[in-house]
């Protein structure tokens, strides 16, 4: 059985692939928009997703996903494909040997900076910040493409699972 | 026993739609209205779709009736209908029969889907809507509370700042 969350994982990087796709059709001014409320401009938000994508698995993983790490990003639209390729990586070594203890507590991260507080934390929580976290932002992305009359995208798991198979309309012969 | 990971991410989701919830109690009536571009709707009535979605995916596995909740509904109502999805998700886990893997055909939808399918959607839905009611909140000079994982964490006692 595939574990459910490596499934919501993978959605994570599907929706944030569909988004980087739709942000290539977008002109560099239009990727620099946003709205108040959401936290920043297009290109801004999606490069802070993946970047904090990058910093959960590296507490999970206890290593980190490649040298320098990605610490204040500001990345082109290449460079969050690059940084999507490696989140998309490290989910499946995280689930490579199967399903992670989600009591194991995590006693730090090789991300912290000297002097910085220390957090113990059990692993399901990083793991569901991973889910819920892109979720938000993509939401607020989602919420400035809208606004400024900009196509926007269906990336609930509706459409995941459609294009997995995991879901289809059923025939009427049924 | 370990508490399976899906259980815990729909309790954080239950938590952050309820703690949004309290925190829009103390506005007025006019502000519940209030809504932004390119969002669902007014706070009250995305609130209202947060939990009516939810009472649908729940309703795949058997644990939530129908008639759902109606998109009118008052605060309150859509505060006693939480706490229905809240005592259904406990019920779903509970439950040793079902398998996420398992393809079913759900009439209602008229769609045939292997059983994760909707346990994965409450997840995202309703950190969509919630997300949405945010940004309304914070366009309109309204505070808007902490909901992400981390929040949850540490008031679970699952984190330790040390």
């Amino acid at each position: 059985m595939t574990d459910f969350l490596q499934r919501q994982m993978r959605h994570g990087t599907w929706a944030n692939e569909q988004l980087l796709e739709r942000c290539r059709d977008l002109t560099d001014e239009k990727l620099e928009l946003t709205v108040p409320g959401t936290y920043g401009t297009i290109r801004k938000t999606l490069a802070h997703i993946v970047a904090s994508e990058e910093g959960y698995l590296v507490r999970l993983l206890g290593s980190l996903l490649h040298e320098p790490p990605l610490r204040e990003p500001d990345l082109t639209l290449e460079g969050i494909a690059t940084h999507i390729a490696h989140v998309a990586s490290a989910v499946e070594r995280l689930f490579a040997k199967g399903s992670p203890d989600p009591d194991r507590v995590i006693a730090d991260t090789p991300l912290r900076r000297a002097g910085a507080p220390r957090f113990e934390m059990a692993a399901w929580a990083p793991a569901a910040q991973f889910v819920y976290h892109g979720i938000d932002h993509r939401s607020q992305i989602d919420t400035i493409l809208s606004t400024h009359g900009l196509e926007t995208l269906d990336l609930q798991v509706w459409p995941y699972a459609m294009a997995l198979g995991a879901s289809r309309e059923a025939k009427e012969d049924r | 026993m370990s508490t399976p990971p899906m259980l815990r991410q729909m309790r954080h989701d239950v938590w952050a739609t309820a703690q949004l919830l309290e925190r829009c109690r103390s506005l007025t009536p006019e502000q519940l209205q209030l809504a932004a571009p390119g969002t669902y709707g007014s706070i009250q009535k995305t609130f209202a779709h947060i939990v009516r979605a939810n009472e649908g995916y729940l309703n795949t596995y058997g644990v939530i009736p129908q008639p759902f909740i109606e998109l009118t509904a008052s605060v309150d109502e859509i505060a006693s209908r939480l706490a229905r999805v809240r005592d259904a998700v406990e019920q779903l886990f509970k439950s040793k029969d079902v398998d996420f893997d398992e393809r079913i055909h759900d009439e209602r939808r008229k769609m045939d889907l292997e059983l994760w399918v909707p346990l994965a959607q409450f997840s995202h839905h309703g950190s969509d809507h919630r997300s949405q009611i945010g940004t309304i909140l914070t366009l309109n000079g309204l505070e808007a509370p902490e909901l992400d994982v981390w929040a949850y964490a540490s008031a679970e006692g699952a984190i330790a700042d040390f």
